[in-house]
């Protein structure tokens, strides 16, 4: 997807107070996202009264936009089935739009009242959680749907490939109860310093220059009072280096929508400067992944 | 009734419908329950009709008969979201489990779609039965029964509280409704006990007027013992229909579906409600009453099974005829004809007081809701029984409950275990 410009764009997620208002602003920047064909929008998870991020992407797909939205998520707060689940309804009904940022926060409450010991152990958790994330996504093929009426047999069970995770933290024994073409599956994200083994996800999200390892996206602000130079200065840096940006926009929300156009165009520029891109796309990823054996 | 009594209707889009077999019937896609198109489009002709709400049952697992029938697929707060935005009114009910989810994160996000539907959300409470979804979070076996609803409990008020504010710093953005619907399913004495301290409306299996009547009393003392006033609680048991412009149509209809029940699906089915295996049974033998477990001490879905033992004290039906009156499906009444039969059922159910409306399940999705959209609705307006325009925007106006922003000091009864 050469022709896609490499920044993830981060919604604002909260007009404090009031839905309808987040919604409206959180709709205008996508569509402005979409008509600047950057790779992916960011949904994310801000403190209440904020709304929720897979609903907001629920909310927010019948926009029907060629843009992936991306779940911000922390395992402090969602089982992994749960998640897996929600991110891959999102996935179905939009035809494979949907990707999570995996965050570490620690072990979900339902999952340490489960098992008590998980919850004092922090390592590796990111890696073992994205893991199963996929081992989730694959566990029930879109091919598995037979609806076939003759013979009254509804689903192929010999196709699904059930999670049998038992791992340090989580045990997950089942498949997801929601199908999904290879092609259709979602996108997974983390913090690169979160995880033991860079190849558990698609691409990261790190502010240092990586030569190796998935794709990487550079957080970057574009800041309403900050010198304009300096924010320029920072993008052409990222994308010199073969970096995505994820772009969040510092500025009221009555002024969001002019600063995030003024980014997008400045982007625009300075990557159209560039020579061809070396960058590899996730969003082109359609295989089930490297860990998902 | 000293108040004005209104009937209310949900449509239970129980996937592909409500038997076994209604994945097969000719004139539906076998496979529409899993495309987004089915719910939208279902939503879309209950808001024509005037309903109440959309109905989502939900489990976070596979269930295990999905070689033979479809399940629950979609997740219900995800789905509702995009349901919401393609409909105005149309209330939206979600089952959560308050099992497996954390009552902080479940209040915030059931809060967000209630938001952004503009007050429209109900949350069907569940404590989902099974060893399957245990499974799918960490556990060796499923929590017992009076654990389970302990921890419903616990959640429920929790997640009301959250609502509330309690802390004085909204958590959640403001809803035109206050805060959602409380639903529950469920008529074991520990789910009674429950739908009495929280449930505004309560979704349940009855098959005569005097079992209703019965399941109302109870659930009345229990809400006044939870200072709760009964005209609050809406009961809507479960009616699965089969429509026919003639009774023989509806019949030959019926006979259709009996046939296109896949058989492993129907014995493992009541295997599983019966507690032992009928892979070896005779299926004309008479099912023996004095072999079969009290309530109390059968595994899986209470309520259930209490319905199927009260066919087989009532009946005393063979296992094949057991099978044709539960029909694959979940084991609510089922009503068979003209809309003219099926509206005389609902009013007659209605007016006696055993129903204050149906949770209706049509025979298959979507042709048997555009059925009874197009055909039982009418008549219901016709006769006076059903709106023929909402007089609200929020699933609370259009229950007539009332307004819910505040708490409520009583701490809950039951206490958390685990």
């Amino acid at each position: 997807m050469t022709d896609r410009l490499p920044v993830i764009v981060r919604l604002p997620a909260a007009v404090p107070g009031s839905a309808p208002d987040t919604v409206a602003v959180a709709r205008e920047a996508l569509a402005i996202s979409a008509r600047h064909r950057v790779e992916a929008v960011l949904i994310p998870h801000e403190e209440p009264p904020a709304l929720d991020p897979s609903v907001l992407g629920g909310l927010l797909s019948s926009a029907g936009l060629d843009v992936p939205v991306i779940i911000e998520a922390h395992t402090g707060r969602h089982a992994p089935f749960n998640l897996a689940r929600r991110v891959q309804t999102l996935a179905r009904i939009t035809a494979g739009r949907a990707a999570v940022y995996l965050r570490d926060s620690g072990v979900d409450p339902v999952t340490a009242a489960g098992r008590p010991a998980a919850a004092a152990d922090a390592e590796g958790l990111i890696d073992e959680y994205a893991l199963l994330l996929r081992r989730l996504w694959n566990s029930f093929p879109e091919s598995a749907l037979l609806g076939d009426r003759e013979a009254a047999r509804f689903v192929d069970v010999a196709q699904l490939a059930p999670a049998q995770h038992e791992g340090r933290r989580y045990g997950v024994a089942g498949a997801l109860n929601v199908p999904i073409a290879p092609a259709q599956r979602p996108v997974l994200l983390a913090d690169a310093g979160s995880l033991g083994e860079v190849g558990a996800v698609d691409a990261v999200v790190s502010a240092a220059h990586a030569v190796l390892g998935p794709p990487a996206y550079r957080p970057i602000t574009w800041a309403a009072d900050a010198d304009a130079e300096s924010t320029r200065r920072s993008l052409a840096d990222a994308l010199a280096q073969h970096a995505g940006v994820l772009l969040r926009i510092d500025a009221p929300a009555s002024a969001a929508a002019r600063h995030l156009e003024a980014a997008l165009s400045a982007i625009t520029a300075l990557a159209s400067a560039e020579s061809e891109p070396l960058r590899p796309s996730p969003w082109q990823r359609r295989s089930p992944g490297p860990s998902a054996a | 009734m000293s108040r004005r009594r209104e009937l209310h209707l949900n449509v239970n889009i129980l996937n592909a419908g409500i038997f076994g077999g209604s994945w097969r019937v000719p004139e539906n896609d076998p496979l529409s329950a899993y495309t987004l198109e089915h719910y939208v489009g279902v939503a879309k002709t209950a808001e024509k009709a005037r309903l109440d709400a959309v109905f989502l049952a939900d489990g976070p697992g596979l269930e295990a008969e999905i070689a033979h029938r479809p399940g629950n697929s979609f997740e219900p707060s995800v789905l509702l979201a995009r349901i919401a935005a393609e409909t105005e009114r149309i209330g939206l009910i979600g089952t959560f489990s308050s099992s497996y989810n954390d009552a902080d994160e479940l209040a915030t996000r059931l809060a967000a779609v209630d938001a952004v539907s503009d007050g429209r959300l109900g949350w069907n409470v569940v404590t989902t039965a099974g060893a399957a979804a245990a499974a799918n979070f960490g556990r060796d076996a499923e929590p017992e029964h009076t654990a389970r609803y302990e921890r419903a409990s616990e959640v429920t008020a929790r997640v009301i509280a959250t609502w509330a504010g309690q802390e004085g710093t909204p958590l959640v953005p403001a809803s035109p409704q206050g805060r959602p619907v409380l639903v529950q399913a469920g008529a074991s004495a520990d789910g009674t006990t429950l739908a009495g301290e929280h449930a505004e409306v309560i979704f349940t299996a009855a098959q005569t007027v005097e079992e209703a009547h019965a399941f109302r009393r109870a659930v009345d003392e229990h809400a006044i013992a939870f200072g709760r006033r009964p005209e609050h609680v809406a009961i809507l048991p479960g009616l699965s229909t089969v429509v026919g412009s003639t009774e023989a149509e509806a019949a030959e209809r019926r006979r259709l579906l009996d046939e296109l029940v896949p058989e492993p699906y129907a014995l493992r089915r009541l295997s599983g409600q019966l507690g032992f295996d009928l892979s070896e049974v005779e299926l004309d033998a008479p099912v023996p009453l004095d072999t079969l477990p009290a309530p109390e001490r059968a595994a899986g879905s209470q309520t259930f099974y209490r319905m199927v033992l009260g066919i087989i004290e009532r009946d005393r039906p063979s296992y094949r005829q057991l099978l044709r009156t539960l029909g694959g499906g979940a084991g609510h009444r089922i009503v068979v004809g003209t809309p003219e039969q099926i509206a005389d059922h609902i009013e007659s159910w209605f007016r006696s007081g055993a129903a204050d409306g149906f949770n209706v399940m049509p025979d298959a999705l979507p042709s048997g809701f555009d059925h009874f959209a197009e055909q039982v609705v009418p008549e219901l307006q016709r006769r006076g029984l059903f709106r023929t325009e909402y007089s609200g925007r929020t699933l609370r106006d259009h229950l007539g409950l009332p307004l819910q922003p505040p708490l409520r000091a009583v701490a809950p009864v039951l206490t958390p275990s685990w």
